[in-house]
């Protein structure tokens, strides 16, 4: 579930500082006109909000006087602006816009309380999609067997009629669609599919060629080269064979999206005495906060589409086959990694 | 004799372990899919050789208690409905109760709620329906593979018997039925069990011993 929209439900004036443009009006307080005025005159404006970005949460004088309280909303950075904070924040112009705009002056108090506000809407609406969620496995059911149609049908053409682009394609889109149905059902039912035992076996190498093979074409559309590699025996695992590969989904969709375009993904499963480390690692100018990406509904970028969920589930996932993934992030190469005790060879 | 004791092994079940080719799996494996919606993946199955049959509804289900099959394929909606309300979940329970030897592979894309996580927890594998064909015929013969394991079949014994696994009564069973792989010997292991179980083998433990010895034929041990 992505962000509910908030400039709507803001009672003051709002600007989302992942996209800054002029702020919205708030519910209550609209943006006054001399916000309005100095908003398209000139660039000063725009500095301050984009110098925001970069700040700790807090209060902010702009330099027209007025307060800006930088916070954050699932990982996601805004100000409520445009206002005469109470304590004063002190600094020039403040005095002048407080004798001309005697209706904006708002306490620090109530605006921390709207940030509250925020946040607790947000839970009480993520909540109720989540229990909306566990309303669909009907639908989930139609959506599966109508795609396993088209995958199988596709993958007869290929097998019957040779490699073709438009099959191939078709059948790495069902593929897709596949994995996304695989996370939604996750999602949807966290407690009971984490619970599944691990009574399959996992040929890692397979599943991670075969991973290669679904995202290929996402991987060239930003010009990145997905790398499987590993040791010539093929490591087993045991595990759940519904819950497992979405690990693999997350953390590859994942990469695709972070890369910097141009650099390689590299998908790799070593072996050690007993066990296997699978790793996946990229190149990307985006930091990672290496323990919160771990958080549900944690975003590393505003800029890049997600809802925050996917690192969640896949560590479940990881917990679910008594593992755990690690994050490192060294400059810009990032790391993700979990071990497993291989069962068997393939 | 000294050099026959020097290369004297004890055995374990896992010697007794079939090598068998695709092509004997195919050949050996019976498969039945119980689905309310016929599947491509039954012709799919047939093309590449498997005996494979279908049921619509699970309603007859005479030829498993046989243990006729070496694999299921499960549905869960739709199907089962003469053993209970839950459909494919009680038709599996009825199935892992007569048929303990016979590998069911969980054959749904329903996402399940935590009531009916019964129906994965007591499946060996799960088979999605929206799986590729190739992806299908992997888990499908990797299914066959497993449920021809003797170890696997000796499980099933064990769960038919009644007898408690990791007991003493267990060990002395299993090892009679080791002397019994030893010497190739199918009615020494029979008269063992049924002492055992102070009456003949029935029809399933008739046929799962048959099967273990069959089986194991096919890659004796090495020693001796």
């Amino acid at each position: 579930m992505d962000l509910l929209p908030i400039e709507n439900l803001s009672p003051l004036p709002l600007v989302n500082l992942s996209s800054i443009t002029k702020p919205f009006d708030g519910g209550i307080l609209p943006l006054s006109n001399y916000c309005v005025k100095k908003f398209g005159s000139d660039t000063k404006c725009r500095e301050h909000y984009q110098s925001l970005v970069s700040k700790p949460d807090g209060c902010y004088q702009c330099p027209y006087g007025l307060a800006s309280h930088k916070f954050a909303l699932l990982g996601r950075p805004f100000a409520i602006t445009g206002f005469i904070s109470f304590p004063r924040l002190g600094g020039e112009h403040e005095a002048a816009r407080a004798k001309e705009m005697p209706a904006y002056k708002t306490s620090l108090q109530i605006v921390k309380e709207t940030v509250t506000f925020f946040e607790k809407t947000h839970q009480i609406a993520r909540t109720a999609f989540e229990e909306q969620l566990k309303k669909y496995p009907l639908a989930f059911h139609e959506l599966r067997k109508l795609n396993g149609a088209i995958k199988q049908r596709a993958e007869k053409l290929l097998v019957d009629f040779g490699e073709n682009e438009e099959a191939r394609t078709i059948h790495s889109s069902a593929e897709l669609m596949s994995n996304n149905l695989d996370l939604l059902e996750i999602m949807a039912a966290r407690e009971d599919l984490i619970d599944l035992p691990l009574n399959s076996t996992i040929n890692l190498l397979d599943l991670a060629y075969k991973c290669k093979k679904v995202y290929q074409q996402r991987a060239e559309e930003r010009n990145l080269l997905l790398w499987v590699d590993g040791n010539e025996k093929r490591p087993i695992i045991q595990g759940n064979r519904k819950t497992f590969p979405a690990l693999l989904t997350v953390l590859v969709e994942n990469a695709i999206k972070y890369s910097r375009e141009k650099t390689r993904i590299s998908i790799t499963a070593v072996m050690s005495a007993k066990t296997v480390r699978l790793s996946v690692h990229n190149i990307s100018d985006i930091g990672i906060d290496t323990q919160k990406c771990f958080e549900k509904g944690f975003r590393s970028s505003s800029n890049i589409e997600g809802s925050g969920l996917g690192l969640f589930i896949a560590q479940l996932v990881a917990a679910q086959h008594k593992s755990k993934i690690v994050c490192e992030q060294r400059g810009e190469a990032k790391t993700f990694y979990m071990d497993f005790a291989i069962i068997d060879f393939a | 004799m000294k050099r026959k004791f020097l290369f004297f092994k004890e055995h374990e079940l896992s010697d007794f372990e079939p090598a068998l080719t695709r092509d004997e799996i195919i050949r050996r494996g019976r498969i039945l899919i119980v689905d309310d919606q016929q599947p491509l993946l039954l012709s799919e199955l047939k093309q590449q050789g498997f005996s494979v049959d279908y049921d619509s509804s699970g309603d007859d289900t005479s030829n498993i208690e046989k243990q006729i099959y070496d694999v299921v394929l499960l549905d869960f909606g739709g199907v089962g409905l003469r053993f209970g309300k839950d459909q494919g979940l009680s038709l599996l329970k009825h199935i892992r109760r007569v048929a303990p030897s016979t590998y069911v592979l969980a054959y749904t894309s329903l996402a399940l709620h935590a009531k009916q996580g019964d129906f994965f927890r007591n499946t060996h594998d799960i088979l999605e329906k929206d799986a590729g064909i190739a992806d299908s015929l992997k888990i499908v013969e990797d299914a066959l593979r497993k449920s021809m394991r003797v170890q696997h079949l000796w499980d099933a014994i064990v769960t038919l018997t009644g007898v408690s696994p990791g007991t003493e009564q267990e060990k002395q069973l299993r090892g009679a039925l080791i002397t019994a792989l030893e010497k190739h010997n199918v009615a020494l292991f029979k008269k063992a069990l049924s002492g055992y179980l102070h009456a003949g083998l029935d029809a399933a433990l008739e046929a799962i011993t048959a099967k273990i010895f069959t089986l194991s034929l096919l890659n004796g041990p090495t020693s001796n």
